[in-house]
């Protein structure tokens, strides 16, 4: 190669005219390997190269170019390149610069940017692919959410029916307390699969929305009071604590007396213990009501069991029934 | 002091009322604050009947039942009913959403949505049709009376 090679700090490749390697500068041997002997070894697009040769080929001034390099990664753009033709007599060859290369000093350095480069055009695919299949699961979660809530809507329907289609008292009563009992789940369903509640469900909401509903199925004047802290509780404790809590209510609506019947709930939470009381103001419960016969006292116990907790009942003013159960700290909404 | 969060409640007699009465009886019109003359939009059969016969023990008039929008608005020029309770996923290309946008801006009638759908971009697109309110499947069909009361207060 001419000395005056030497003076440029970027590669430099002269090719024979069939793209064989004749020489290369220092920068360009550090940059390919001394052994490189052909265009195959630096360039991934011939018809590119041969076009640059050939503008070169016309001219004696040098032509801009822009060739895909063997091994750059797909983010890489291509490589910047001058070329000009070399005439030797009848001879004809090619130098070919890269420009923006000043040749690699630091080829190790430069290997492993590479080597980074294709790890970070690795993970991008990777993420673009997990952000698609998060947004395809998310539609999936929702559909799923919207037959679930439409399946569960269509049992209410048929239970309605059935009770409507009856004029026995009995058969009428049973499908109330059926409807209650189904409306307690799927209440507490709703809320444990809302937007707002992806680690557990407000009890608070959830003991709103069963006093309501718990009112409006006695179709009878009475106040509820619900007086709940925002507490979170785990999924596993809500449909136990929806039959609950329904249950307890239930009963209380159906003993308070007088024209000033009142039921109040409360649920509080401290040092670890969760604790559920309703209260009526009607004749107290009776000493056989704690009996294994009293089916509803019955489930309730059951369920108790069933969480870890206790069921305490007392005659004060009224009836009074307390759940006490465990319950983390952890679990104070913020509200 | 724990902090609580309070609610109270105060339930209106009559849920074992007589069934079925006719128009025009003598339940005042507070009892109807949204209006009395409704249209179901809903296209699970079973459900709309539902809807119907609780609607209708309450002392409404039922005017139709649409399974589709195109139903609906049919039904809203034929009958002009005060309100729509409106299904979101109905049969048909259009859903529930451009039905009440429609039924709004075409017949001046309002909607209040009874959908299992209740996230919130759907809410976002269904605020477009400026609805009276919301209520989520799965609800007792007796309650939604009571509920249509409730979204008639100011406050909600």
């Amino acid at each position: 190669m001419h000395p005056i090679a030497k003076l440029i700090r970027e590669p430099v490749v002269v090719f024979a005219d069939d793209g064989h390697i004749i020489d290369m500068n220092r920068p360009a041997r550090l940059r390919f390997g001394e052994s490189a002997n052909s265009w195959r070894q630096l360039f991934a697009d011939l018809e590119g190269f041969q076009n640059l040769l050939e503008r070169a080929s016309g001219t004696s001034d040098p032509v801009l170019g822009a060739l895909r390099l063997i091994g750059a990664v797909p983010s890489e753009p291509d490589a910047r390149v001058e070329a000009l033709a070399l005439r030797e007599g009848g001879a004809i060859g090619y130098a070919v610069k890269l420009r923006d290369v000043v040749g690699d000093q630091f080829p190790a350095l430069t290997a492993q940017v590479r080597e980074l480069n294709g790890e970070v055009a690795v993970r991008r695919r990777i993420q673009a692919e997990l952000e698609e299949s998060l947004a395809h699961n998310k539609v999936l979660y929702r559909e799923l959410q919207h037959r679930v809530k439409n399946h569960l809507q269509m049992i209410l329907a048929l239970v309605s029916t059935a009770g409507r289609e009856s004029d026995d008292p009995g058969r009428k009563q049973f499908v109330k307390m059926l409807q209650s009992k189904l409306s307690a789940l799927f209440d507490a369903q709703r809320l444990m699969y809302s937007e707002e509640s992806a680690d557990g469900l407000r009890v608070d909401q959830m003991l709103s929305a069963l006093a309501e509903t718990v009112q409006s199925l006695a179709g009878v004047r009475i106040a509820i009071v619900v007086r709940a802290e925002p507490v979170i509780a785990p999924n596993d404790l809500a449909f136990p604590l929806a039959l609950i809590a329904n249950e307890l209510l239930t009963n209380a609506v159906k003993y308070a007396a007088g024209p000033e019947a009142a039921v109040s709930l409360d649920f509080v939470r401290s040092e670890g213990e969760a604790v559920l009381t309703v209260r009526d103001n009607g004749p107290g419960f009776a000493p056989a009501a704690s009996g294994p016969t009293s089916s509803g006292l019955g489930l309730v116990r059951g369920l108790c069991r069933q969480i870890g907790g206790h069921l305490a009942i007392k005659s004060d003013g009224g009836a009074v029934a307390v759940v006490s159960f465990p319950l983390s700290e952890a679990s104070h909404a913020a509200v | 002091m724990p902090q609580f969060n309070q609610y109270r409640f105060q339930a209106r007699g009559g849920g074992d009322g007589p069934r079925g009465l006719a128009q025009g009886d003598d339940r005042p019109e507070a009892d109807f604050p949204l209006g009395r003359r409704v249209l179901i939009t809903e296209d699970n059969w079973l459900v709309a009947a539902e809807w119907r016969a609780a609607l209708e023990d309450a002392g409404y008039e039922v005017v139709g039942i649409a399974a589709s929008a195109d139903e609906a608005l049919e039904l809203c020029r034929e009958e002009s009913p005060d309100l729509i309770l409106m299904d979101i996923r109905l049969l048909g290309d259009r859903d529930g959403i451009e039905a009440a946008q429609e039924a709004r801006s075409l017949y001046e009638i309002p909607s209040v949505f009874v959908s299992a759908h209740d996230d919130s971009d759907v809410r976002r697109r269904a605020a477009e049709a400026r609805p009276l309110g919301w209520i989520t499947k799965p609800v007792l069909a007796s309650r939604i009376p009571e509920l249509l009361v409730q979204l008639a207060r100011p406050l909600n």
